[in-house]
């Protein structure tokens, strides 16, 4: 549908998945959905308007995904990508905003409900 | 270090790295609870009756209370790991202190405690995240152990080289022989019992182990049904 927008969905655990590409759709946002970060870089082609990202994947994971798509030469790179992990070290935190993420959220911490509010929120700023 | 003494440094090592991988694993389904029994409670899938309102309340409170042991759990974890890294930045204690009051003065409202407050600006060189977490740690105790319509009073004055903080509470008291154990890991005093209360017996340990990174100390006043004052220093420089 012309004008709606898109956002990638990246989450290997099924439960955490579905119920997010449930909000998201409720919303009127199309998702899409990657369950590694090799899928991941083939659906990031469909250009959506915002990337959720976990970090822990299989395949390859969520840092390198985000350091594949931030190169200079990517067609990908100003796509926004929220960070949605269990991962809480300062230093993780720290390596995805160095590697080109905008925001880091942790999942434990957030209600499903606030994670979609910061969604719609980077979907705005990137208007 | 003895042969004794390097196995059971080993054993620590171990022990600590797999509490690290086990609570991180678990974030994930305890994640999934929260967040389908949010969206339960919100009527994603249809109007509950009071009973399964009620229901699902439970188990996002039970879940509540997992995932705050798991993060608690990870925090030992790096403390026994000598792995807590203290940041330099510039602290304004007196923020802190009235971000964390925001933080729980819904649980002293609801327990009818009268939060009282005196200091003002107090700056330190310290890590923010680690001096919130002592400041949340000693008044959501003192909001916990305390009784309906009690009170809890925070304070932070100036001396020559640090910053002297408190935080009293009109509660339970903790019994005088078992206050030298009430820093140690997982140890809860037994006139909590009488209070139905939940705690891990983590918050005071982290606290300590956080103070101590900074260079400073905790100790306390308390006896049974005289309430209890937490009092800790912050070096003004590290």
């Amino acid at each position: 549908m012309p004008g709606k927008k898109k956002i990638l969905i990246v989450e290997d655990d099924q439960f955490l998945h579905k119920i997010l590409v449930m909000k998201v759709k409720a919303e009127g946002i199309e998702p899409i959905s990657a369950y590694d970060g090799e899928s991941a870089l083939k659906k990031v082609k469909e250009m959506p308007d915002l990337i959720l990202l976990d970090l822990i994947l299989p395949q390859m994971s969520g840092f390198e995904f985000l350091g594949e798509i931030r190169m200079d030469s990517s067609q990908f790179k100003n796509i926004p990508v929220i960070v949605l992990s269990n991962l809480g070290q300062d230093e993780d935190i720290e390596r995805a905003k160095s590697l080109g993420a905008q925001d880091y959220l942790i999942k434990a911490n957030f209600s499903i409900d606030e994670v979609i509010k910061k969604a719609k929120e980077w979907l705005v700023r990137k208007k | 270090m003895t042969r004794g003494g390097k196995k059971k440094a080993e054993f620590e090592k171990i022990k600590s790295e797999f509490i690290s991988v086990a609570s991180h694993k678990m974030r994930s389904p305890l994640s999934a609870i929260k967040w389908y029994a949010e969206s339960l409670l919100a009527g994603d899938a249809g109007k509950l009756t009071e009973d399964q309102k009620c229901f699902v309340q439970q188990i996002f409170l039970s879940n509540r209370r997992l995932i705050n042991l798991i993060d608690d759990l990870l925090r030992v974890a790096r403390v026994e790991r000598g792995a807590i890294e203290i940041k330099h930045q510039k602290v304004n204690l007196d923020l802190i202190v009235r971000e964390i009051i925001r933080k729980t003065k819904n649980e002293a409202r609801r327990k009818k405690i009268k939060l009282g407050y005196s200091g003002g600006k107090a700056e330190i060189n310290g890590d923010a995240d680690k001096i919130k977490q002592i400041f949340f740690n000693l008044l959501d105790n003192a909001i916990k152990y305390n009784s309906v319509g009690g009170k809890v009073d925070i304070g932070i004055a100036k001396d020559k080289n640090n910053y002297l903080c408190e935080v009293s509470d009109s509660g339970i008291g903790i019994p005088r022989n078992e206050q030298k154990m009430i820093f140690t890991k997982f140890f809860r005093a037994y006139n909590i019992v009488t209070m139905n209360t939940e705690g891990n017996g983590l918050s005071l340990y982290l606290a300590k182990a956080y103070i101590e990174s900074h260079g400073g100390k905790i100790w306390l006043e308390s006896a049974p049904g005289k309430g209890s004052r937490f009092y800790f220093t912050l070096p003004i420089k590290q």
